[in-house]
């Protein structure tokens, strides 16, 4: 049993998450995830008329990225103390597995970035920090939220260091070339643990860390077990309305049962309360952010540059219409008592009762971003305010999902429903800008149709059984 | 066959057992003379300012002896399993399996060892077959005869995602998995919690075929103590972060008395508790006793209120 390379194990250890993919029958997720990725690519090549392979290089590099992401999670997933540490040889196939495959996606990578901007000796290094910063964004999911911090500074100082590195004599470059190559080959097989105290202190890390942003990409709260002090303390400065509203609610007999319900099933930031506290928030910043700027150059310039601002506010506007789901499948059995609270209309009574609820409270958040959209769309050009136009239309049909069939959910829920709206927000944002459809038509249209595909669903409903526990009319 | 169902088996081997391991109930003793688990001086607490769940607890496991773990909730049970293991790092104290100190067992140690975890950690994107077979890879030995004849007879769907399989379906799959490369350390955290009546009999069934076969050593931890009296021959109770006590069931349980009433404090024996004026002894001088002096048996139930 020595340290030598067993086929058998690297065939079991890559057949795991093969049969598990293929058994949860994953291949739309994955599907939908690469078509997301491609169609920004291929839209911006067609738009630029870049060569066919160039836009090949590109959409390959991207999925190649993507795919290592993937890949070594999957990998790290079986790399838990308890396995590493009991298993003869798992973990040691693990790192051999890791390297292996890293090796061949640097190679892979490469050739696709050679595709795309010509061979060039930075890739080998780039290719591989790229895939040691993103096996260890596997390992310490806290790199994820670090990096958000990093990416602002470091893209200035992109520029400086680039010119510092060219003007570097080329023996020195070589030289910090090959220590930066060794620094990472080093960082690369540190990703898998060994089963000791360390790998047990970074995985009981990750749990935490992954429930962390898991939960909150779900619009639901953590579960005091797994919060992270500091970040419990942090959470309150976005959650307290909350706390304030369920308070008042529990203090106030005259409160209604559905109005109690609904404090407790949408906890997070899918609860109002905290969505516009967050709302509030943003168009403070935006009111700082762009009062400052007086010229009209400028402020377009701004608000094309900060084009995210505008994701980010409809990310928190329609963002709980797409965690709903997700959140109410996660807490069936608070639902199981809840739905005992007297006073609650049962039924198709209380589908409806929900359903109102959170649709008016999805509408007027996108009614919040339309607002301000339309208070700064005389200031940019018509391309760019039909585009924005274009995008939040297409945004609109997210909040049907708040008339669904709570009782028709399936079991488990993946986040493949917010992937797949992606592309098709983008491509409308595109259409835009191609087209330049007038903001009031696209706007005018969106709600029209949401209207009437709303009505129908909503006249469903009444015929729906009880909805809560979420799913108890679907298959297992 | 017949004879097989009626269960005399769970108590028969157990009357037989020596007080030291229970070498005995084995067909051949394990060649290996270096002791599966030596424990010296463990202390392991969860954070610099609380109190630790192990103070320098000290234990020894011979070969082939069955010690059921017994202690309140919160004991420190599934800590001392974990540490045992060497899946956490003691603050003091050495842990040694198989003659290695546990945090840096090598391969042949590892194969040694069967683990089921209190809380599963089977992947639950594959099927109990594909999960088996993953598990297959990695071990020099494995019974495949017997993984096939459990899964069958254990009535564990085979094709079904683990994800979708009961808490006790898992719980199944995951003994089989402990015990499919024959371990000779089975270490074994509340391994019957989810399981039904009839699932826990066919698993102690099995535990005790494992033991007789091959002399198993096991360290099963439950709060069934019905369970505990028909496997464990002998019983360890964990309190205040030691073992405060551990011998053979039987042995404990024909020493042990209680003793109520005048003369009781006068007992000559080891006084284990005392409940107000009841007092739990062991190996009572009974014949020096006065006659107004209630003297009662004791149950495992007993031993565990007293000692737990």
């Amino acid at each position: 049993m020595g340290a030598a390379f067993k086929p058998t194990q690297q065939r079991a250890l890559l057949g795991q998450p093969w049969q598990a993919w293929r058994n949860q029958a994953q291949w739309r997720r994955t599907l939908a995830t690469l078509a997301t990725l491609a169609s920004p690519v291929l839209l911006l090549g067609y738009w630029q008329s870049a060569h066919p392979l160039t836009v090949l290089g590109a959409l390959l590099s991207l999925w190649l990225v993507v795919g290592w992401a993937a890949f070594s999670q999957l990998l790290l997933r079986q790399n838990t103390p308890r396995l590493a540490h009991l298993v003869p040889g798992q973990a040691r196939s693990l790192v051999q597995a890791f390297l292996l495959w890293a090796a061949l996606f640097v190679l892979a990578l490469c050739g696709a970035l050679s595709l795309w901007d010509g061979w060039h000796p930075a890739w080998p290094l780039l290719a591989l920090g790229v895939l040691v910063l993103l096996g260890w964004m596997g390992r310490e999911p806290w790199l994820w939220v670090a990096i958000w911090f990093v990416i602002g500074p470091l893209v200035p100082a992109l520029r400086p260091i680039t010119a510092w590195l060219t003007a570097l004599p080329a023996t020195t470059g070589w030289l910090l070339y090959a220590l930066a190559a060794l620094l990472a080959l080093g960082l690369l097989p540190a990703c898998m643990g060994r089963g000791d105290a360390r790998h047990q202190r970074a995985y009981q890390r990750r749990l935490r860390w992954s429930a962390q942003l898991e939960a909150h990409s779900q619009g639901r709260g953590v579960a005091a077990r797994v919060q992270l002090p500091w970040m419990a303390r942090l959470g309150l400065l976005f959650t307290w309305p909350h706390r304030l509203w369920w308070a008042r609610l529990v203090r106030n007999p005259a409160s209604t049962p559905l109005a109690r319900l609904n404090v407790q099933l949408m906890r997070g930031p899918a609860h109002g309360t905290v969505q516009l506290w967050l709302l509030c928030v943003a168009l403070v910043m935006m009111v700082l952010v762009l009062g400052g700027l007086t010229r009209r150059d400028t402020l377009e310039h701004t608000l094309t540059v900060t084009a995210g601002m505008w994701i980010g506010l409809l990310s928190l506007a329609m963002g709980p219409s797409m965690q709903r789901a997700q959140a109410l499948c996660r807490d069936r059995p608070d639902q199981a008592l809840l739905v005992l609270l007297p006073g609650l209309p049962q039924g198709a009574a209380l589908a409806r009762a929900l359903a109102r609820r959170w649709l008016l409270q999805a509408l007027l958040a996108w009614a919040f971003v339309v607002l301000l959209f339309l208070l700064v769309a005389p200031q940019i050009s018509a391309q760019r305010a039909a585009t924005a136009a274009a995008f939040l239309a297409a945004c609109l049909p997210i909040a049907l999902g708040d008339l669904r069939r709570c009782d028709r959910l399936p079991a488990r829920l993946s986040a493949g429903g917010f992937n797949a709206w992606i592309p098709v927000a983008l491509v409308a944002g595109l259409v835009g800008w191609w087209t330049q459809i007038p903001p009031a038509l696209s706007l005018g249209g969106s709600v029209l149709l949401c209207g009437a595909l709303g009505w129908r669903r909503w006249q469903a409903l009444a015929d729906a059984g009880p909805p809560l526990p979420a799913g108890r009319a679907s298959e297992r | 066959m017949s004879s097989f169902l009626t269960l005399d088996w769970w108590r028969a081997p157990r009357r037989s057992a020596t007080p030291e391991a229970g070498l005995a109930l084995h067909a051949s003793a394990p060649s290996d003379t270096r002791l599966p688990v030596a424990v010296q001086g463990l202390r392991l607490g969860y954070a610099k300012n609380h109190a630790p769940v192990l103070t320098g607890l000290d234990w020894t496991l011979q070969a082939g002896q069955v010690v059921g773990l017994l202690g309140r909730n919160g004991a420190g049970k599934t800590t001392l399993l974990e540490a045992l293991l060497g899946l956490r790092d003691p603050q003091a104290g050495a842990v040694q399996l198989f003659g290695q100190p546990a945090a840096q067992i090598d391969d042949a140690v590892r194969a040694r060892i069967g683990y089921v975890p209190q809380q599963s950690d089977l992947f639950e994107g594959l099927n109990a077959r594909q999960l088996l077979a993953y598990f297959r890879s990695f071990y020099p030995r494995w019974n495949e005869a017997k993984v096939e004849g459990l899964l069958s007879r254990w009535e564990v769907p085979q094709d079904q995602l683990i994800g979708k399989l009961s808490g006790g379906q898992q719980q199944r799959l995951s003994i089989i998995r402990a015990l499919a490369h024959e371990p000779d350390l089975l270490v074994l955290d509340e391994p019957v919690a989810s399981l039904d009546p009839l699932g826990r009999r066919d698993f102690l069934r099995e535990l005790v075929e494992q033991v007789l076969d091959r002399g198993t050593t096991v360290v099963l931890s439950t709060h069934i103590l019905s369970d505990l009296e028909r496997v464990a021959f002998n019983v360890a109770f964990l309190k205040d972060g030691r073992i405060r006590l551990q011998a053979p069931l039987d042995e404990l349980i024909e020493q042990c008395r209680w003793l109520q009433g005048p003369g009781a404090e006068d007992h000559g024996g080891e006084l284990l508790a005392r409940f107000g004026p009841r007092l739990l002894v062991r190996a009572p001088c009974l014949s020096g006793l006065p006659r107004e002096t209630l003297v009662q048996l004791v149950t495992l139930e007993d031993l565990f209120e007293g000692l737990a």
